[in-house]
């Protein structure tokens, strides 16, 4: 009996077949539950759960069930874990995701920031760039005037140099006549046959000499093109006619530009225009100002033929005098001649505006815009020189 | 009366023992579902999928001959493999989705850091420019 109950005894100690349960333990163990249970503890919660189920079936030696028990503690084990690593990734995401906004919203207000200074900065460059092109020319205009009269005039001692600038104003002229010919200007032959001499020339100085009348020559051309050519296109005329009639005044179309009248600016025989016309005559030079395509005329329909030679001038002139106080170079505004009457006087002392650049064929039965019939002032030029 | 409730009692147990049998077998029928719509399986998944089929075949045999507590545990046994399969599929989902966060993220640090760069520059040419400035 002792031998009996000392056999079991050892084999007890020594373990016998291994517990389903011990095992069990071992390998959940060595899979750190316990940091899974933070993200993951309903998964944990049953594996432990399984894990008890497995000892109780291994205690009443029901082995099928511990190994099935055993089975399922593993498998809610392992999903705790891969749980678990999935919400910190999860967490790890949003994360990532709320520094990739906070860096969005950062360069967005940094953009913003660089937009302003980027203007900023193309205004400094500017003004420093004029600074010293100013500087320079100082410098330049000063070395000049050191040298003796007859030295000035050939100031490029350098071949190369002086056939290299005869090259670059023959490129200009070429360019300028160019423009000229797409405007609509006429013979060439002049600027091509001075650019041709130009080219021909044995002497430096005398290429350049040349070129620079080619380039003068051009220069004439793409003037008088632009003379013959309005330059400024339907689309900026009915702008312009859409600001005047914003603005309270009454645009019309003429054959020699496009018109703004202001009526009752003067009151009987008052060379100067009354109070309420002074405001309205300020809000027509910011109308001047905003389109400041070509020369402006000042025209004043006259009411008698007395007027024409005594009042109307004096009244253009103080028009005049309004439109450049109102911020218009003063080279852009000129009086016209005072307008007759021509059977339909005027007693409201009509003033018109006419920008001679904004003029386009006029429809031949009229338009939207009421065409005038008077038609004393010639369109002027619009532009000269380049 | 009495005759009456015994035929009520036998059609409750006749209708409770073709119901038993038929949601046991939508169960089974719901995991394997669940098991083919992971689709193509990964070379490390296989082995649990076959743990997943194998208990599903045997919850249908023990629960063939009778043996109701051994099919439940291997029911149970099918459904937490086959969660473990989609958990798996899940944390792959989540780690590809982190590794594209962190890309943008890191893409969005980097134009960050050139603006920034670009701005130091702008300044710097600003106060170079600057009238009250340094001349060149």
């Amino acid at each position: 009996m002792k031998r009996l109950v000392l056999s079991c005894v050892l084999m007890l100690g020594c373990g016998g077949a291994p517990r389903v349960s011990s095992t069990l333990s071992t390998d959940l163990d060595a899979l750190d539950l316990d940091t899974a249970a933070v993200r993951a503890p309903d998964l944990v919660s049953a594996a432990r759960a399984a894990q008890a189920d497995a000892r109780t079936a291994d205690d009443r030696g029901d082995l099928a069930a511990a190994a099935d028990d055993a089975t399922l503690a593993r498998l809610f084990g392992q999903a705790a874990l891969v749980e678990s690593a999935r919400l910190a990734l999860g967490e790890a995401r949003l994360l990532a995701e709320r520094d990739t906004l906070e860096a969005e919203a950062a360069l967005h207000t940094l953009e913003s920031t660089t937009t302003a200074s980027a203007a900023e900065l193309a205004r400094l460059t500017a003004a420093r760039t004029a600074r010293e092109e100013g500087a320079r020319a100082l410098a330049r205009a000063e070395v000049d005037e050191a040298r003796p009269a007859r030295a000035r005039h050939d100031s490029l001692s350098d071949l190369g140099e002086m056939r290299e600038a005869a090259r670059a104003i023959r490129d200009r002229a070429r360019l300028l006549s160019s423009a000229a010919t797409a405007l609509g200007a006429g013979d060439a032959a002049s600027v091509d046959d001075l650019i041709a001499q130009s080219e021909a020339a044995a002497a430096p100085l005398d290429a350049v000499r040349l070129a620079d009348r080619a380039h003068a020559a051009a220069r004439s051309r793409l003037a008088a093109a632009r003379r013959a050519h309005p330059g400024v296109d339907t689309a900026r005329i009915a702008s312009l006619v859409e600001a005047a009639e914003s603005e309270g005044f009454h645009a019309v179309r003429l054959a020699r530009g496009t018109g703004i009248e202001l009526e009752h600016a003067f009151d009987g025989a008052a060379a100067r225009p009354n109070h309420a016309a002074e405001g309205r005559l300020a809000r027509l030079a910011a109308l001047v100002a905003s389109y400041p395509d070509g020369a402006v005329r000042v025209e004043i329909d006259s009411a008698t033929t007395a007027d024409v030679s005594r009042l109307a001038p004096q009244r253009a002139a103080a028009v005049v005098r309004a439109i450049v106080a109102g911020g218009v170079d003063a080279a852009r505004v000129s009086a016209a001649d005072p307008i007759a009457p021509d059977g339909t006087p005027s007693p409201e002392a009509r003033v018109r505006v006419v920008f001679v650049a904004y003029v386009e064929t006029p429809p031949a039965s009229g338009g939207a815009i009421p065409a005038t019939t008077a038609a004393t002032v010639e369109p002027t030029d619009t532009a000269a020189g380049e | 009366m009495r005759a009456a409730s015994l035929v009520a009692l036998a059609l409750a147990w006749w209708i409770a023992a073709l119901l038993g049998p038929a949601s046991v077998r939508a169960d089974e029928a719901a995991l394997r579902a669940r098991l083919a719509a992971l689709g193509t399986l990964a070379e490390a998944e296989t082995d649990l999928a076959d743990a997943a089929r194998a208990a599903l075949d045997r919850e249908s045999s023990d629960r063939a001959r009778g043996d109701e507590a051994a099919a439940t545990r291997a029911e149970r046994i099918a459904e937490a493999s086959i969660a473990l399969l989609e958990r798996r599929r899940a944390h792959a989902d989540a780690e590809s989705r982190l590794h594209a966060a962190e890309a943008e993220r890191d893409a969005m640090r980097a134009r960050l850091e050139e603006a920034r760069s670009a701005a130091a520059s702008d300044a710097h040419e600003r106060a170079r420019l600057d009238p009250a400035g340094p001349s060149p």
